[in-house]
């Protein structure tokens, strides 16, 4: 489940925009693999993702939709993230299988959109926040995520288009 | 002249109106042909009306929007490598990312117990695949004896999908295997089966079978024909009347609404080569008579037509045997051959009066040679009778004692078409990973948790902990093994597969053993066998699933079909001693008749080990309606010959040089045209025909030794007063 949410994240940074607003870059078609892990302390596991992004020019807002599996299971990922006045970005995660949703603010530095969610597993109560950086180049779509308090990667994904 | 001379008469004036009126029919039977499906429904081919097939329906329905068990076999010659697997671990994950899969179980999602003392809940493949490790961490993994399959040997390895295969299965199993070329990028092979995969690839080289056989069975049966009468426009004479019955017997099957089956596509090739036959009878007598064209043809319809149409019946008779089996596509089977045999005749009679009038050649002799081997063989038989006589009773017990003691034997497998990937992929699954198949057993209503596990342990004790995938297993896993699982924990399960082991309507609780199909090999029989024994002994209610139907259901077929042959015998030979209103004929008819048809039924013992296969079995029914089409032309000629002048000898001599040596053309054209069988891709066609063809020659010789020499016994060819 905290992997769930480690990907929502990750996945919500595609929709960060950067000062040239790329938002509008990440949509279409993305695939990829990598690695996430549960929690903390839990071992890696491979991961796969697809995702069907799509842009909204009225609003400057992009709709995420796609799917993610690891071995033995797999979950939908859905949300949106839209630019507000003061340059901040403002999103939203829904995950039907995992912790409902959750709300992330980031920001963008040259190439890297780094941003950061709080939340805590439903199940467990364990505090799953992390910080989540995205780099954009060319092609390749590639998200790290790191537990805020533990430090370790929990999710390590590229995704091409 | 008669009136049916003068009618015939009067339609010989005008061929091309009655050519036109059977172009209009035919396309009449046309009509619906482009609804025409072609099916290999495996329920179907086993399913008939017993309590186990009862009980897989019901199965198959409750169950029937959980998917279809798919299976992609990776193997890799000189031992899987580090890519090819994480190649194989991508098409895993691709494959839970497709819209139209369910779930997925592979050796990637195999993980350590929760309790594991270093590695609780840990994959037991990492994510960096280094080899040392990997076979380190599987085989500490088997050794906790938890009865999960890996899933993973040194140069395989499988991956099981649950895949809502819909209308189009072809097309979705296409998709998936797109998925897998990046495996095979890197050196690996990877074979998509399961029973829906072997259906599909069933079906889909139904058409292009049929087409083929068709085609070829033209082209063959009609070359013979031109080698036995020595003239091509004798042989157009004999062929063309025939082809509107092949063409028809595919419009009826649409017009009834039966899909082409592998049984049924041989139907309209059958009813070439009878057409052909009767074709043969027909032009060779219309070559040896003199007069009048008119006169000529009159003449010969009067004398021929009736045995033809008779035979046309005992062909149809053949057929309807075959209802005796509740299994329905074998009914339809039953029902198309002798509807289509009926429209035949109906057609082939016209058509031979209509091309008769535009091509008839001028008398003259034909098939002399074949006459006079036929009346020396017949003449060597008669002059020996009680010899003769006594020696074909003795074959006759000797080979009904064979037929009756073979085992009844049906390989689905078999059925895939020659060449296919999968039958090779099922043999490597069965060895090294259980099996494509699932067998299920269900157990009582009000079945406890312990009840569950003693019929568990008791089946994991004949067919091996990894085989059976049970609740059992995973409470092992949990290690909780003294209670059923909680509803959270079943619910890690994927939820097509946690509905079949504890059913949520009823609570009934079942589990799954993967086998190969019951009668691919002696052992695996004796394996389900004791599965099956062993699941019953420890209080199972039942066992269901394909294998079993497979193998109950086709011990069923076999039985049935020997009763409808049997039924097709006895009938078949009244409607000839009625026919010819002598009685005393029956006993004669039915040891003429059966002779053949039991001596081939009894090959088995020779080369097959005593397995009798379904294809075979019907070959024999229909072989016998066949069959005994020669022996009345032979009986007609000769009871018409013995009714001019009285006296037995000359009336067998008369027969055997009329009908004799027609009879011998015939057999080896019906070879002609039904040799096309073994070019089948489908190995079953091919033993279909070899036994018809294997049955046609017995009959012959039964025909031209036998019957002569029953025939000088006796007075059994005196009208009954």
């Amino acid at each position: 489940m905290n992997a769930r949410l480690s990907l929502a994240a990750l996945l919500i940074g595609i929709a960060t925009p950067a000062l040239t607003d790329p938002l509008a870059d990440m949509a279409g078609g993305w695939s990829g693999s990598g690695i996430a892990r549960k929690s903390a302390d839990a071992p890696e596991e491979a991961v796969r993702c697809r995702l069907d992004n799509t842009w909204e020019t009225e609003n400057s807002r992009l709709r995420i939709r796609g799917r993610c599996a690891v071995p033995g299971r797999s979950f939908e990922v859905h949300g949106a993230l839209a630019r507000r006045g003061d340059g901040r970005l403002r999103g939203f995660w829904s995950n039907p299988d995992g912790p409902g949703q959750t709300s992330i603010s980031g920001r963008v530095e040259d190439q890297k959109v780094e941003f950061t969610f709080s939340a805590k597993d439903p199940a467990t109560g364990e505090d799953v926040s992390q910080i989540v950086r995205w780099t954009l180049e060319g092609d390749v779509l590639r998200f790290v995520s790191w537990h805020r308090v533990e430090g370790v990667i929990m999710a390590d994904i590229t995704l091409e288009r | 002249m008669s009136l049916l001379e003068k009618r015939i008469a009067k339609v010989t004036r005008r061929p091309k109106l009655l050519l036109g009126c059977l172009a209009v029919l035919l396309l009449a039977l046309l009509g619906r042909v482009g609804d025409l499906t072609f099916d290999s429904d495996v329920n179907r081919v086993f399913l008939t009306n017993s309590p186990l097939s009862q009980a897989q329906r019901a199965f198959s329905e409750r169950f029937r929007n959980t998917g279809s068990d798919v299976a992609f076999l990776i193997e890799a010659d000189a031992g899987l490598s580090t890519e090819q697997i994480e190649a194989a671990r991508d098409l895993a994950l691709d494959l839970e990312l497709h819209p139209r899969v369910t779930s997925v179980a592979s050796p990637f999602s195999l993980r350590f117990p929760p309790d594991h003392p270093s590695m609780p809940e840990a994959p037991v493949i990492p994510v960096e695949i280094d080899m040392e490790v990997l076979w380190k961490r599987l085989a500490e993994f088997e050794a906790l004896e938890i009865g999960f399959e890996t899933g993973i040997r040194s140069d395989a390895l499988i991956l099981l999908a649950t895949v809502d295969l819909g209308q189009g299965a072809g097309d979705t199993i296409a998709a998936l295997d797109t998925l897998a070329t990046p495996v095979r990028e890197k050196g690996a092979t990877v074979t998509i089966t399961g029973p829906d995969v072997v259906e599909s690839t069933i079906r889909a080289a139904l058409a292009r079978d049929l087409l083929m056989l068709n085609l070829i069975g033209i082209g063959l049966a009609s070359l013979v024909a031109v080698f036995c009468l020595g003239s091509a426009r004798l042989a157009v004479l004999a062929v063309l009347p025939a082809l509107p019955g092949m063409v028809a017997t595919v419009g009826l099957a649409a017009w009834l609404g039966f899909p082409i089956t592998v049984l049924s596509n041989v139907i309209p090739m059958l009813m070439l080569v009878i057409g052909i036959a009767n074709g043969m009878h027909l032009s060779v007598s219309l070559a040896r008579t003199t007069g009048p064209l008119p006169s000529r043809i009159a003449d010969t319809l009067t004398t021929v037509g009736p045995a033809s149409l008779l035979t046309a019946i005992t062909t149809a008779v053949a057929f309807i045997a075959i209802l005796v089996s509740p299994n329905a596509q074998l009914r339809e089977f039953g029902i198309l051959g002798a509807s289509a045999a009926l429209v035949s005749i109906g057609l082939l009679l016209p058509s031979f009066l209509a091309v008769a009038v535009l091509l008839a050649p001028d008398p003259r002799p034909a098939g002399t040679a074949m006459s006079r081997i036929a009346s020396r063989l017949g003449a060597w038989a008669a002059s020996r009778a009680k010899s003769v006589g006594v020696a074909g009773l003795v074959i006759f017990l000797v080979a009904a004692t064979g037929f009756w003691t073979t085992t009844a034997w049906f390989p689905y497998s078999s059925y895939l078409p020659a060449g296919s990937d999968l039958a090779p992929a099922n043999d490597r699954i069965a060895r090294d990973f259980g099996g494509v198949y699932r067998t299920w057993v269900e157990m009582p209503a009000d079945a406890t948790w312990e009840d569950l596990r003693a019929a568990v342990d008791a089946v994991e004790a004949v067919a091996g902990r990894q085989s059976v995938l049970s609740e059992v297993a995973f409470a092992r896993w949990q290690g909780e093994v003294d209670s059923a699982l909680s509803p959270d924990n079943l619910g890690r399960l994927p939820a097509d597969l946690s509905a079949r082991l504890r059913d949520p309507v009823d609570g009934t609780l079942r589990f799954a053993i993967a086998m190969p199909e019951p009668m691919q090999s002696d052992a695996s029989l004796g394996r389900y066998d004791a599965i099956e024994s062993a699941a019953l002994a420890a209080g199972a209610a039942q066992v269901i699933g394909l294998p079993a139907v497979m193998r109950h259901g086709s011990v069923d077929l076999v039985r049935q079909l020997s009763t409808g042959l049997l039924i097709a015998s006895a009938a078949g030979a009244a409607i000839v001693a009625l026919a010819s209103r002598r009685f005393s004929l029956l006993p004669l008819l039915l040891v003429v008749n059966l002779l053949p048809v039991l001596l081939i039924g009894a090959l088995p013992h020779v080369n097959f080990d005593g397995r009798l296969t379904p294809p075979v079995a019907l070959a024999l029914t229909i072989a016998f309606g066949i069959a005994i089409d020669d022996t009345i032309h032979m009986l007609n000629r000769y009871l018409r010959a013995h009714e001019r002048h009285g006296d037995r000898a000359r009336a067998l001599r008369t027969a055997l040089e009329e009908a004799g040596g027609i009879m011998a053309m015939t057999t080896l054209l019906l070879t002609g045209g039904l040799i096309v069988t073994v070019f089948s891709i489908f190995a079953p066609v091919g033993h279909f025909g070899l036994a018809l063809i294997a049955s046609l020659w017995a009959a012959l010789l039964t025909d031209l030794i036998v019957l002569p020499a029953l025939l000088m016994i006796g007075g059994r060819h005196e009208r009954a007063s």
